[in-house]
């Protein structure tokens, strides 16, 4: 009898358990049963991780059936009879490869990410909100004409998502929602601005004034201003030199002065209002290092226009492009990537022209001191004299059973949101917060049909982020314009000091006019690159865009001297262009550590690394040991040099780019090279460097063996990290070797960073061709073939040839890998 | 014998088209329904449990064979999870049979506590 009891104890306890844990998890555990069903649970996904030869759906709205052909790459192609049929069907394809990452996104955008994640993700939310992100969008969204096509393309694009959603069988939720126990949203028409949000935050809330500031607080004014000038030392710009290229244009560095107290702390504010992460570490913006090129029918092999991009951003699985073609005959025709969640092609072709993008990095970003009428909890703020109230918008914070975690009041000034930072209120303007039109622009840059046309519809339209747009078309002109909005700041200043806020004379008073962006149109050159170096000469045309750490010139040079070496390019040098691991940068450093080698005291560990760095050939291939030995020893004399920038900690607060160390190597006994420790002037230039080549050495062999054992190869101490956006290692390629290295036009290893798409388009009047890839595959799902079956291509550089069908039966039928038949919802 | 095995071969069927049209609630309400209409069987609650772990395994390998990419998924399910492979594969197992068995058992003494025994 006890038996008996107690079994049914047991058996009361035990299913009650069981029903909890499958149905709410426990703690870190989410819940069981959603989990380990093996039909609609996280299995279901597996089961079903390959596309079905043939599907069919139906979506409300359509006008009529849409047919979708995946080819071998897993790329829809959508043939639709009228352009909101034709984005309600991307809306669907793109939902149903990507949906997580959609939804993730979208979270991440509107600062709700604790509704996934608890309490843990609180501090991004506020980020987020803080910035005020989602209040934007809402007012971008409330000013959208609902009349104009942009609008139609977003709610037909919401509406083939959602179409997917609520069609959406336990088994095909995608594996991530099972293992964070969640559920996946239904999307809206904003859910596209929070997304574009998103990228334009990536890609401009970068506010890297700090540096200037922090070395201002060590060095003094004059000296820091030097250290971190406006204009690049080496001036290859996007808008070709009138004179020979590339130009140096050195300075004598000013000594170090008398440190500004009041600077640290305007350092230590900014520094608070700095986004986390690797680019904040990095302290510049040089990370985000993309490149474009296009070739003039005049210098190319086949007397085409060509062009060639790659834009560099964080490489994650899946990869933040989706690929696709959009046909609706006679009126749309465009190919290229999406970013799962906008409404329309993002970077590729249609049948007559090409376009790509790099990120201007133009400062965009201004703060403000704000004058406030209570210090703890203000509600109003002086301009002019007179008080205004400042707007106020309450913040709530649910958890994952919307529980509410925290509630915040974010307080506007006119300017934008107000922050409370070291005992300050500071106000920011951000372009970012600004209407702005992307979804039209890109609209109707799909189908424009020359340069001039693409570039005028994208200053019309695109805002923000300020990107360099590089176009060519098919009858040969080739075009870049850096478009965005710049903001024109009160006369006699630049973006780089905290203004102050109670007056209207600190406002920006407009935006640059289109005729002053830096633009260039079928230059006599015969070529036209961007690589993120600064866009214009300031000789010819100076207007503050951002400080020079914002711009890169190394791989510019490196562009534009394999461009001005080769007369005949062909669709294969665009391509070798784009992985060419050689390095200017070392090219230009590597005399320096040899001239200084050659005149120093003998010395076997130095003969050893001279001879490393001679026998080297600039290259960051797989297997090459002067890459590894120069990187250290830059490392080390960047160390050595800005000593003068170290705080009481021993941490360097800022460090000047590699150019201004260029800059300096042409100045042998600038009392920069001395080191600080040590009370007399004695430290040269070839002392520092030899030094620094020295400890390279020495430290290379403690750490990896003699350079002959063979651990000294790149690949050994450079890898490529493509990390899954949840940073679920299992799910993410680590560890991955290819070529390129700092400064090279492929500079993936060692970053999280790195060519996120590669494209080449040959523009031929007969009919475009164009060659693409990118480290990822199509689907979203880990488990599916296609999840990341193009990173081994993407590893050797090679590009498949873009299936680019005029209709669905153009494409080839061995080619086809998959079909899906969008049909109207019946009415009822 | 036959009988028997026909019986728990029923069983495993209704466990396996349960969790296939109404998902992993269908294993709790299949062996509480065995459980009820069984109470005087032998082994009620670990028939239920046996023919739930059955059709779920079932449910999970049948795609293996046909390609679907399980068990290699599993590891790397297992490594996201930062849970060894043995132990999600554990919680595969032991999910179902506890959730049968418990409800089977329970059922089956609710209806009949005196029979239930055997």
């Amino acid at each position: 009898m006890i038996f008996r009891v107690l079994r049914g104890l047991a058996a009361v306890l035990l299913l009650g358990a069981a029903l909890w844990v499958g149905a709410r998890g426990q703690g870190p555990v989410p819940p069981l049963g959603q989990l380990l069903d093996p039909v609609n649970g996280v299995w279901g996904p597996v089961t079903h991780a390959s596309l079905p030869r043939r599907a069919a759906a139906r979506i409300p709205g359509l006008s009529a059936p849409v047919d979708v052909r995946y080819d071998d790459r897993g790329v829809p192609h959508v043939f639709a009879s009228s352009e909101p049929d034709a984005y309600r069907a991307l809306g669907y394809v793109v939902a149903r490869d990507r949906l997580f990452q959609m939804d993730l996104q979208t979270h991440a955008a509107t600062g709700r990410l604790t509704e996934w994640a608890g309490r843990a993700a609180l501090p991004l939310d506020r980020e987020t909100r803080d910035l005020g992100m989602p209040r934007a969008a809402e007012q971008k969204l409330a000013a959208i004409d609902t009349t104009t096509m942009a609008w139609k393309v977003m709610v037909a694009f919401a509406a083939g998502v959602n179409a997917y959603v609520d069609g959406l069988r336990p088994w095909q939720v995608p594996i991530e929602y099972h293992l964070l126990g969640v559920r996946p949203s239904r999307w809206q028409p904003i859910d596209a601005i929070h997304l574009f949000n998103r990228m334009g935050w990536t890609l401009t809330y970068l506010p890297d004034e700090a540096a200037r500031y922090a070395a201002r607080a060590m060095v003094g004014d004059q000296a820091a201003d030097a250290l971190f000038p406006l204009n690049s030392v080496i001036q290859e710009p996007i808008v070709p030199l009138a004179g020979k290229a590339p130009r140096f244009d050195f300075t004598r560095l000013p000594p170090p002065g008398r440190p500004d107290t009041g600077a640290a702390r305007v350092a230590s504010l900014l520094r608070s209002v700095s986004p986390p992460g690797e680019l904040a570490a990095a302290g510049d913006r040089r990370h985000l290092a993309s490149n474009n090129w296009a070739v003039a029918p005049s210098r190319s092999a086949d007397g085409h226009a060509l062009l060639a991009n790659d834009p560099h951003l964080d490489l994650t699985l899946p990869s933040i492009w989706y690929e696709v073609q959009l046909v609706v005959p006679g009126k749309l025709d465009v190919y290229g990537v999406t970013i799962p969640g906008a409404p329309g092609v993002v970077l590729g072709f249609n049948r007559d022209l090409a376009w790509g993008f790099t990120n201007t990095g133009a400062d965009v970003l201004d703060f403000y001191r704000e004058t406030v009428d209570d210090t703890l909890h203000p509600a109003k703020y002086e301009v002019d004299g007179a008080w205004r109230p400042l707007a106020l918008r309450v913040e709530r914070y649910l958890g994952k059973h919307g529980e509410l975690l925290a509630t915040d009041t974010v307080r506007y000034t006119y300017r934008g949101p107000l922050m409370h930072r070291f005992g300050a209120w500071v106000s920011m303007r951000w372009t970012l917060l600004e209407p702005s039109r992307e979804v039209t622009a890109f609209y109707r840059a799909a189908h424009d049909t020359s340069t001039r046309e693409f570039l005028d519809d994208m200053a019309q339209g695109f805002f923000v982020p300020a990107q360099n747009v590089l176009v060519a078309d098919r009858r040969g002109h080739i075009a870049i314009r850096s478009t965005g909005h710049f903001p024109i700041r009160p006369r006699g200043t630049d973006g780089l000091e905290i203004f102050d806020g109670s007056t209207t004379r600190s406002d920006w008073t407009g935006y640059w006019p289109v005729s002053a962006y830096p633009q260039a149109f079928d230059p006599k050159q015969g070529y036209l690159a961007s690589a993120n170096q600064q866009p214009e000469d300031p000789r010819a045309q100076f207007a503050y865009l951002g400080d020079e750490r914002a711009f890169d010139p190394w791989r510019a040079l490196d562009i534009n001297r394999l461009l001005r070496a080769d007369s005949s390019v062909t669709v294969d040098d665009m391509r070798h262009f784009q992985t060419s691991p050689l390095s200017v940068r070392a090219e230009l450093f590597v005399p320096y550590f040899l001239n200084a080698a050659k005149g120093a005291v003998p010395d076997s560990s130095l003969d050893r690394a001279a001879a490393i760095l001679r026998n080297w050939d600039g290259r960051y291939t797989r297997d090459n040991v002067g890459a590894v030995l120069f990187e250290e020893a830059m490392r080390r004399l960047r160390d050595n040099t800005w000593d003068e920038l170290q705080g009481p900690s021993g941490e360097r607060v800022a460090t000047p780019s590699d150019d201004i160390m260029y800059d300096l190597l042409q100045q042998p006994y600038s009392v920069w090279w001395d080191t600080k420790t040590t009370p007399a002037v004695e430290d040269t230039r070839d002392m520092i460097v030899v030094r620094s080549l020295l400890q390279a050495y020495d430290s290379l062999v403690k750490r990896l063996g003699p350079p002959g054992a063979g651990r000294w190869a790149w690949d050994s101490t450079a890898r490529v990290n493509v990390r899954n956006l949840l940073g679920i290692p299992a799910f993410s390629a680590l560890g991955l070797i290819t070529d390129g290295g700092q400064g090279t036009l492929n500079p993936a290893p060692g970053h999280s960073m790195g060519p996120s798409w590669r494209l080449v388009v040959d523009l031929d009047p007969a009919g475009l061709k164009a060659w693409d890839t990118y480290p990822g595959g199509q689907s979203g799902d880990p488990a599916s073939p296609r999840y990341a079956d193009r990173i081994p291509q993407w590893l050797t550089g090679a590009l498949s040839p873009a299936l680019f069908p005029a209709s669905a039966a153009a494409l080839p039928a061995g080619r086809t890998s998959a079909t899906l038949t969008l049909d109207p919802e019946a009415r009822r | 014998m036959t009988r028997t095995l026909l019986r728990l071969a029923l069983l495993t069927v209704a466990f396996a088209l349960g969790t296939y049209a109404f998902g992993w609630w269908a294993v709790p309400a299949v062996a509480a329904a065995w459980g009820l209409m069984n109470p005087a069987a032998p082994r009620t609650a670990v028939r239920a449990a046996t023919a739930a772990l059955v059709a779920w395994l079932l449910l999970l390998f049948v795609p293996q064979i046909f390609g679907a990419p399980i068990v290699p998924f599993g590891i790397r399910l297992s490594a996201a999870m930062r849970v060894p492979a043995w132990a999600l594969w554990t919680a595969e197992c032991a999910f179902p049979l506890a959730l049968a068995w418990s409800a089977a058992a329970l059922a089956a003494a609710l209806r009949g506590p005196d029979r239930s025994a055997h």
